[in-house]
């Protein structure tokens, strides 16, 4: 059976000529196992300007003979002038036994009369071998499917990108965006706090402000000048705290519980003075002015470089 | 000199009008362990007729201080418990068809008391909030065709858990505006724990006496409207709500980007109001900076919006009224 199978494929030649083309049909192989699958190669080989009418082939070549795969329409143009066009078809079976591939008919410029065909072939589809004895195997594990790079590529670019354009995005926001104004300090005196204060003191005293029944006033601008003074010399925030948060940041600073006790007295008085419409007496607010002058003139320290000019001057 | 006040005879009215301050106080340590600023809170809602919104994890004896606070004064109290399912006649009241007379009774809700204990405020639905918020706001309350003006000292002590939120109805902020305070409640430290842990294995729960009654609160809160407040302190009042609205203004302009809206005018009256009534409770006639910076995380922590990106990056209404008090001048 296997020899008269063979000599039939010799037989085959798989290609057929007419004057001006050239039909072929070329399998891999026509010896196959069941579900295997081989390429049938179709080319049409033209040498003059003939049309030609390309199957059109469906799912199935004959009942038995599956298509599982049809390439595109291949067409070159040899040196010599001749065009071939190319067609493969990915083929299988899933019956057992000799399968017969059918000629296939070529119409050339649509004329029923113009046809060519390939040579039929005959396919041994054989079944595999079952070892009766042998013992029982369990089912192969799927196969893995190999990553497929291309189809995902385009996506991994995407997602790269994007996340390129997100970083950039945070980049360029913390860049330029407005950067929060910082708070204005209170500039510093060039001169040193105990003079300015001592100096502002003074003036304050010519102003004979209580001896003319502005109280108020008195004991706002001696408080903003004892504060003052605190924030400049020891460098507590005095103006924007109350009496007591400032007493407890001087005593934080070093200064001693007898002066703070006499300063928060003034604090508080001048508290009263200023919220409480309080008026104090004359010797009150004499008592309070000598406290605030008593406390610049305790807690005066001189800068180095003060200390170092007079040590010049002197020098 | 007609203008100025004898700050002797206003401290002496004080004096004598706030005696009870320190015995409520003295009746709520009988129950409260700790928790002194919470009391604090309670009264100065209780002087200045503002409403309370109490924040806290569960357990730390909120809704115990409130019942308390009632329980030291003789009025009518009421406790509401919010659930989802709380409707907004449970809380005002309905009409009722009565068979006999053939006509509709009316059935007042528990909001008709003098105290209102409204327990987990954001576990009910919008509608039953806003109508105990228009009862607040309007201090009147309408069944059918009928107004029913609310009985003086009406109070509203509200308590809201800030976990859980899920299945809660957060009260929006124009609703949360209505509440003079918004108090957070911290845990206990560890000697007034200790003190908690001794009280209950003892298993002798002490009851709070009723030592005021309506009338005084009356007459207290009179007091307290007549303490002094110089324009002084108006000023800077005013210096720090508007601080918290344009904070570019006082050199805060790191905080532009966080406060989405700042306290609105009835912050400012709050502040005002409270500020009062804590000098009251200090035994003092006239207001000091020190009031004012006392009670301003209460009555500002609710007012003022914060930003997504104030959020995102974790600050919080407290920082930011810390700076506003750090930077706006002290008169």
């Amino acid at each position: 059976m296997r020899k008269l199978f063979f000599i039939l494929c010799l037989l085959s030649s798989g290609w057929v000529v007419a004057q001006d083309a050239t039909v072929t049909a070329v399998l891999d192989s026509q010896q196959i196992l069941i579900g295997d699958q081989i390429n049938l190669d179709l080319t049409v080989e033209l040498r003059d300007n003939s049309k030609v009418a390309w199957p059109f082939f469906k799912d199935t070549i004959t009942g038995q003979l599956e298509i599982v795969q049809v390439s595109v329409l291949d067409t070159t143009v040899k040196e010599t002038g001749e065009t071939v066009l190319h067609q493969r078809l990915v083929i299988t079976s899933f019956d057992t036994g000799f399968m017969v591939l059918p000629p296939i008919s070529f119409i050339f410029n649509d004329d029923s009369l113009q046809v060519l065909t390939t040579e039929p072939y005959l396919i041994f589809v054989s079944d595999i071998p079952v070892e009766m004895e042998a013992d029982i195997k369990d089912i192969k594990e799927p196969y893995d499917v190999p990553f497929n790079w291309k189809k995902w590529l385009k996506w991994i670019l995407l997602g790269v990108l994007l996340v390129v354009l997100i970083i950039l995005g945070v980049y360029l926001y913390r860049k330029y965006r407005k950067q929060p104004e910082e708070p204005v300090a209170r500039p510093k005196p060039k001169r040193p706090a105990h003079e300015l204060a001592l100096e502002k003191l003074e003036e304050l005293r010519q102003k004979k402000l209580w001896q003319n029944n502005r109280t108020k006033e008195f004991y706002v601008e001696l408080s903003d000048i004892i504060r003052e003074y605190i924030e400049f010399q020891f460098d507590v925030l005095a103006l924007e705290m109350t009496t007591q948060e400032t007493i407890a940041s001087l005593k934080l600073a070093g200064i001693d519980d007898e002066k703070l006790k006499r300063l928060k007295e003034m604090l508080q008085m001048a508290d009263l003075a200023k919220f409480a419409k309080y008026q104090p007496l004359p010797n009150e607010n004499e008592a309070c002015f000598e406290t605030a002058r008593k406390f610049v003139s305790e807690t005066l320290v001189m800068p180095l470089d003060e200390v170092n000019k007079e040590e010049e001057k002197e020098g | 000199m007609s203008e100025v006040i004898d700050i002797r005879q206003i401290n002496e009215l004080i004096e004598k009008e706030s005696a009870f301050v320190d015995l409520i106080t003295i009746e709520m340590n009988k129950v409260i362990v700790g928790q002194q600023h919470m009391v604090e809170s309670l009264l100065i809602g209780l002087l200045s007729k503002g409403h309370i919104l109490l924040e806290g994890v569960p357990g730390l004896a909120k809704t115990l201080a409130i019942n308390t606070l009632a329980s030291t004064i003789s009025a009518d109290f009421s406790r509401i418990q919010f659930t989802p399912d709380l409707l907004p006649a449970d809380v005002v009241g309905t009409q009722i068809y009565n068979q006999k007379t053939g006509g509709f009774d009316v059935r007042k809700g528990p909001i008709f008391s003098n105290f209102i204990l409204a327990d987990e405020i954001n576990r009910a639905p919008a509608k039953v909030q806003s109508a105990l918020l228009e009862a607040m706001q309007e201090k009147q309350v309408t069944i059918g065709d009928v107004t029913y003006k609310m009985e003086e000292p009406f109070l509203v002590m509200a308590t809201m858990n800030p976990i859980e939120q899920e299945g809660t109805y957060p009260l929006p902020e124009a609703q949360v505006d209505r509440f003079m305070l918004k108090v957070v409640i911290t845990y206990p430290n560890k000697k007034d724990e200790a003190q908690i842990i001794r009280h209950n294995l003892a298993g002798e729960f002490p009851k709070a006496n009723s030592v005021l009654k309506p009338a005084d609160i009356l007459k207290a809160r009179e007091v307290v409207r007549q303490v002094y407040m110089d324009e002084k302190i108006e000023k800077y009042i005013v210096d720090i709500v508007f601080a918290s609205r344009s904070p570019e203004e006082y050199g805060l302009g790191k905080l532009k980007d966080l406060i989405s809206f700042g306290g609105s005018p009835r912050a400012s009256i709050a502040l005002a109001k409270a500020a009062k009534a804590y000098a009251f409770i200090k035994r003092r006639g006239y207001v000091i900076p020190e009031d004012v910076r006392a009670v301003c995380n209460d009555v500002l922590r609710h007012r003022i919006g914060l930003t997504y990106e104030a959020e995102a990056e974790n600050i919080t209404s407290e920082e930011i009224i810390a700076d506003i008090l750090n930077t706006v001048e002290v008169p």
